[in-house]
């Protein structure tokens, strides 16, 4: 049972549903790696603040930079070439407006736009399109021996992968182009008198929404136009990348049926999408007390823990419930288990605890 | 529990996963509200449906537009608009609470935190940007209703634990700067209720140091096995633990929130599954400190 296979690869992608603890369990396998001696960076996109500023991240730059010595010497661990960056989705989608524009202007004009900025900062998929489009950066910056990223919560279960593809083709907007471009001219017609159902429907759609917006849409589209090869390709290179031989995808999953659920789904995907699977972390397992349930004690204490221990067996009836869904799809050989721990992970130094049990039984046990 | 009171009361799922229908063991939700139990209804709400039905009570529209242009169409129309998807689905909950007035009760289940802000905040938005119109009459409306404090009311959930408690005290900000609403209740969920009633036992526990502590000090007592031993006070530590760390997010709550909502404490369900029976004892909870 470990999570070895995974840090073969030079990507590693984790996913899975939200409140599943991913973020922590990104971080310690890149800490397991930048360890191990690789240069490594982990992109986070939502870590809690103890986690960040253990990882010595304080403002939300959108860039890696390197997690300080001082903070692995106070774990009592080596300096280890780990770099660590917060997502900034927004920052990352004007970049790629900027590198595709075709001139400065043309890219500004698209930043201004009202359209632009809705889709740029709340398009659902738009996250996950932005975690690839990081990803594909830094490999192709060539720095890193090991990158790995943490996936925004997904409502559904291979969004990520989705997502490049379904919004280059949202961005193309071929339909709406067809009716809207005209507008931009500022010709009389606004619409183009295509299909009269349609105009119709066009017209009651300004009515509604407003001149103002449709015109939004519209110039967003015109200078979209030229622009939009450079996302297709783009997009289709991510697909590459993500489908290479290198790259791993670990599922992070808790003990609740609908974790377990949702994490049976996506790595069925995966593997109808010929991804390579790294292994599932199971994570958030409460503790076994194995024979701490029974016959009442004699005093007060002993007996409201037995009362306790009994209830936390119940817990355990429902998380092994859970556990054996998960086996019946996934050998348990593929999987680590992670139990619910007493302290939050605040300092590097916990951090490496949860990848001394992500690693257990490999070559971290040679590091101590 | 509103339900309890006899009142008719109605759960609107917004993009959800039908959550609800499925702790009940009731078929998938719809558009259209559906009784679970008696008293307690439940729909879902879409853009997609919104808008074409929107369309449909307003214009008449439907019979124009071909479903296979609107599909696709609808796709960039909901998008085109500053929170005009959030706007239609509000607009939807309003027509059937405010305006149909079929309920005693709303309850609004919404998306994740950061997108609840601009959801509720999406009246206001489209108004400054599209101040006039068909539907800036409605956003008007819509938003005059949710900023009256009788009829309106915000409810966050959370966890005790580091981000959850973090966001929640972002979004009671967010939503009192941008949206002008108040946070009226937190209910924190999954809490670890306090070890025992008697406040001598849950001294014990915090005095508690090694598994010795735990033998029995009259002879007459059962005979404690050292590995029982060892058990127990695993598990007592690791339940002592655990609520502190809940206990000291839960303070971070208290404090942030500074007094301006009540916290409601909701306990963690031991039980080995979580249905109708658990909901209920939810509810108990909830009835208790309310």
């Amino acid at each position: 049972m470990s999570l070895e296979s995974a840090l073969d690869g030079q990507i590693v992608i984790c996913a899975g549903p939200g409140g599943v603890g991913k973020t922590t369990v990104s971080a310690a396998i890149a800490m397991e790696g930048a360890l191990r001696g690789r240069q490594t960076c982990v992109v986070t996109i939502d870590p809690a603040k103890r986690l960040a500023d253990a990882l010595g991240l304080k403002a939300l730059s959108n860039k890696p930079s390197p997690v300080p010595d001082e903070a692995f010497e106070a774990a009592g661990l080596p300096p280890a070439p780990l770099d660590a960056m917060m997502l900034d989705t927004k920052t990352t989608f004007d970049d790629l407006v900027h590198r595709y524009a075709k001139s400065e202007d043309r890219a500004q004009s698209i930043i201004d736009n009202r359209f632009y900025q809705a889709i740029s900062g709340a398009l659902s998929g738009t996250h996950e399109y932005m975690a690839m489009e990081k990803l594909y950066e830094l490999y192709w910056m060539g720095n890193y021996d090991l990158i790995v990223i943490d996936t925004p919560p997904t409502r559904n279960a291979l969004d990520f992968l989705d997502a490049p593809k379904r919004m280059t083709s949202f961005l193309e907007g071929r339909l709406l182009k067809w009716f809207l471009v005209p507008a931009v001219g500022g010709g009389r017609g606004v619409f183009r008198a295509m299909n009269l159902a349609a105009v119709a429907f066009l017209r009651v759609v300004q009515k509604v929404i407003g001149a103002e917006a449709l015109k939004d849409t519209a110039d967003f589209f015109a200078n979209f136009e030229g622009m939009y090869d450079g996302f297709k390709e783009r997009a289709q290179a991510v697909y590459e990348l993500l489908r290479q031989d290198l790259t791993r995808f670990v599922v992070v999953v808790s003990p609740t049926d609908q974790a377990v659920e949702e994490a049976l789904f996506l790595v069925s995907s995966m593997t109808s999408h010929h991804l390579h699977f790294g292994g599932l972390v199971v994570n958030r397992i409460h503790p076994r007390f194995s024979g701490a349930a029974g016959d009442a004690v004699g005093t007060p204490l002993g007996d409201r823990l037995a009362q306790i221990a009994e209830e936390f067996e119940q817990v355990r009836r429902r998380e092994e419930r859970c556990l054996k869904r998960l086996e019946s799809e996934v050998p348990s050989r593929r999987w680590v288990r992670i139990p619910y721990m007493n302290r939050d992970v605040a300092n590097l130094s916990s951090l490496n605890d949860v990848a001394e049990m992500i690693f257990a039984g490999s070559g971290h046990l040679a590091r101590d | 529990m509103a339900a309890r009171h006899d009142l008719r009361v109605l759960v609107a799922e917004i993009e959800g996963k039908n959550a609800l229908s499925s702790l009940l063991a009731a078929p998938p939700l719809t558009s259209e509200p559906h009784e679970l139990r008696p008293g307690l209804w439940a729909m879902h709400v879409s853009p997609e449906e919104a808008l074409s039905e929107y369309f449909e009570v307003q214009f008449h529209a439907k019979r124009v537009v071909k479903p296979l242009v609107t599909s696709q169409l609808v796709y960039y129309v909901t998008h085109a608009a500053p929170g005009l998807r959030d706007i239609l689905m509000l607009g939807k909950i309003w027509y059937q609470v405010a305006r149909k007035g079929e309920f005693d009760l709303a309850i609004l289940d919404t998306p994740a935190a950061g997108h609840a802000v601009s959801m509720l905040r999406s009246p206001e938005g489209f108004l400054e940007a599209v101040p006039v119109g068909t539907l800036a009459g409605h956003a008007r409306r819509v938003s005059d209703w949710l900023h009256d404090p009788e009829q309106v009311a915000v409810h966050l959930v959370s966890l005790a634990e580091e981000t959850p408690v973090k966001e929640t005290l972002e979004t009671t900000r967010l939503l009192e700067e941008r949206v002008h609403m108040n946070v009226d209740r937190v209910h924190l969920n999954m809490l670890y209720p306090p070890f025992a009633e008697d406040p001598a036992v849950n001294a014990a526990l915090d005095r508690l140091k090694t598994p010795r502590g735990l033998r029995p000090r009259t002879k007459d007592a059962p005979p404690l096995s050292d590995q029982r031993a060892q058990a127990l006070f695993a598990c007592g530590e690791f339940y002592r633990d655990r609520r502190a760390i809940q206990q000291e997010h839960r303070q971070t709550l208290i404090d942030g929130l500074d007094g301006t909502a009540s916290v409601i404490d909701l306990p963690f369900l031991f039980g080995d599954a979580f249905a109708g029976k658990e909901l209920d004892l939810l509810a108990d909870a909830i009835e208790d400190q309310a």
